[in-house]
């Protein structure tokens, strides 16, 4: 077995007689968001999707970027993005920052009508002159021509900071509409390449809309306490894949059943 | 025809039926989306070693490492190796072998070596089993299209330096690795998985399989 990955989970499954509020992460609300029936299969059977290769660079992309714009904070000055791209903001400076940042503990709430402990881990806040917070998110990758948030599969970029603004929202910040995106884009026709690869960075602003948000945590829990296992996205790749498998493996042994 | 990689036959090892799924009936396993990022850089490092294999033939990365070869000189023929829909390829009874190269390096007296890069985001980079059967069985292809290989193969490891903060790029340090190589059970091996795929489907998953339990603890 393969060794970042257990695949049955005793740990984290959702219980309908438990009292303690049961944590769900925001990336696991775009997962109940993608598919109701793989999300139901994970928190509460215990058996989560096989998962990708840990390692990538994106990663570390955004663990250098954090330390580049905490050389700011501790200063309190402005980042030479945020001069080029006229934001009027310094990195927020707030000794949970670290908290905040780490996926385990993260920036929590508790929604009382459904006892769901929510919360996700950030890349990084801004702070703007009138004390507004401003969500930040870091992204990396690489292709030819300019970044955008236009493609259809980037919703799930801009469901993740409205997410994170709702609960800032609920613990009491002032969180402005517009979030930002840092946006790395891996320059590709680098002549000469020894040490590093450049990248052109973009600040990209979005304003988000977290009305969404409540309303999808109260699905998200009926979808908990259901009894029956939920109905597939008729999209997701992985359901389709468990499907097939069972039904092509199945026909195949019957079909070489009859022959003999 | 039967078309086998070395990803093929490493599923293969990993779960017999996740692999007669995806050649007899093409169900291939869902898989998160590529990184882009991972791709790219792995284009940028052949652009790099072309330059120099036009220039002089030889890399800094080699000579300071003490390796006695060459960039392979053939262009062509390289960029044949490097092509998805191409590769280098061994047909044997109407099925094909087939690896989509790198690199390869020129040991002198026509030994040609498989040259593989990595990028990671790991600190200590590893040397996966995967990594070891791809490199065994570029190392059989080259030997079934008439070269001699020096029983080796080179990995060089692109490691993200993340001591720094980024400002716009992204600094590695490299690493290089020789293996060993044994193409000898190759054969043998890719013979077996094209006898298998004409067999009965076999009715589960295997232990190892990372979609087993997923697959099987949920009836459909």
């Amino acid at each position: 077995m393969s060794f970042y990955y257990n695949p049955k989970r005793t740990t984290e499954l959702f219980d309908v007689k438990k009292k303690t509020p049961f944590r769900i992460s925001r990336s696991k609300i775009d997962l109940f968001l993608q598919c109701p029936r793989c999300f139901y299969i994970d928190r509460r059977l215990g058996i989560a999707r096989p998962p990708g290769f840990p390692f990538n660079l994106n990663n570390a992309v955004d663990s250098l970027l954090k330390k580049e714009f905490d050389i700011h904070r501790a200063e309190k000055s402005k980042h030479p993005l945020m001069e080029e791209y006229g934001v009027d903001a310094i990195p927020f400076e707030d000794k949970r920052m670290n908290d905040w940042r780490n996926t385990r503990s993260g920036i929590k709430y508790i929604h009382k009508p459904t006892n769901l402990l929510i919360m996700g881990g950030i890349d990084d806040i801004w702070v703007n002159p009138k004390g507004e917070i401003h969500i930040v998110d870091y992204k990396a990758t690489s292709k030819n021509g300019e970044v955008s948030l236009d493609a259809p599969w980037q919703i799930a970029y801009k469901r993740q900071m409205e997410i994170y603004q709702w609960l800032f929202r609920k613990n009491d910040f002032n969180v402005s509409k517009i979030g930002y995106f840092v946006y790395c884009n891996g320059i590709t026709d680098t002549k000469a390449f020894d040490k590093k690869i450049e990248f052109d960075v973009k600040v990209i602003p979005y304003e988000g809309d977290d009305s969404w948000v409540e309303g999808t945590i109260k699905e998200l829990h009926q979808c908990l306490l259901s009894k029956d296992i939920p109905k597939m996205a008729d999209d997701c790749d992985y359901c389709r894949y468990r499907k097939v498998a069972a039904e092509e493996s199945y026909k195949d042994i019957k079909k070489r059943k009859k022959k003999k | 025809m039967i078309k086998i990689s070395p990803k093929s036959l490493n599923l293969y090892f990993e779960c017999p039926l996740c692999f007669w799924l995806e050649k007899n009936r093409g169900v291939v396993r869902p898989s998160p989306y590529p990184f882009q990022l991972n791709l790219e850089v792995d284009n940028i490092l052949k652009q790099d070693f072309d330059k120099h294999r036009q220039e002089s033939g030889f890399h800094p990365l080699l000579e300071s490492n003490n390796i006695p070869a060459k960039l392979f000189q053939n262009q062509t023929l390289l960029n044949e190796w490097r092509d998805n829909s191409k590769g280098l390829k061994y047909e044997h009874n109407n099925a094909l072998l087939y690896g989509i190269l790198d690199d390869v390096l020129d040991f002198g007296d026509g030994k040609l070596a498989p040259f593989d890069y990595k990028s990671t985001g790991e600190k200590v980079p590893d040397v996966y089993d995967k990594f070891q059967l791809q490199m065994d069985i570029y190392s059989y292809l080259l030997e079934k299209n008439g070269y001699s290989t020096p029983k080796k193969a080179v990995l060089v490891f692109y490691i993200i330096d993340k001591d720094n903060p980024f400002e716009g790029k992204l600094p590695f340090r490299k690493e290089i690795h020789i293996i060993d190589t044994d193409s000898s059970y190759v054969e043998k091996t890719f013979k077996e998985a094209v006898e298998f795929l004409k067999k009965e489907a076999p009715k589960e998953h295997s232990q190892e399989c990372v979609f087993n339990k997923w697959l099987k603890e949920i009836n459909v």
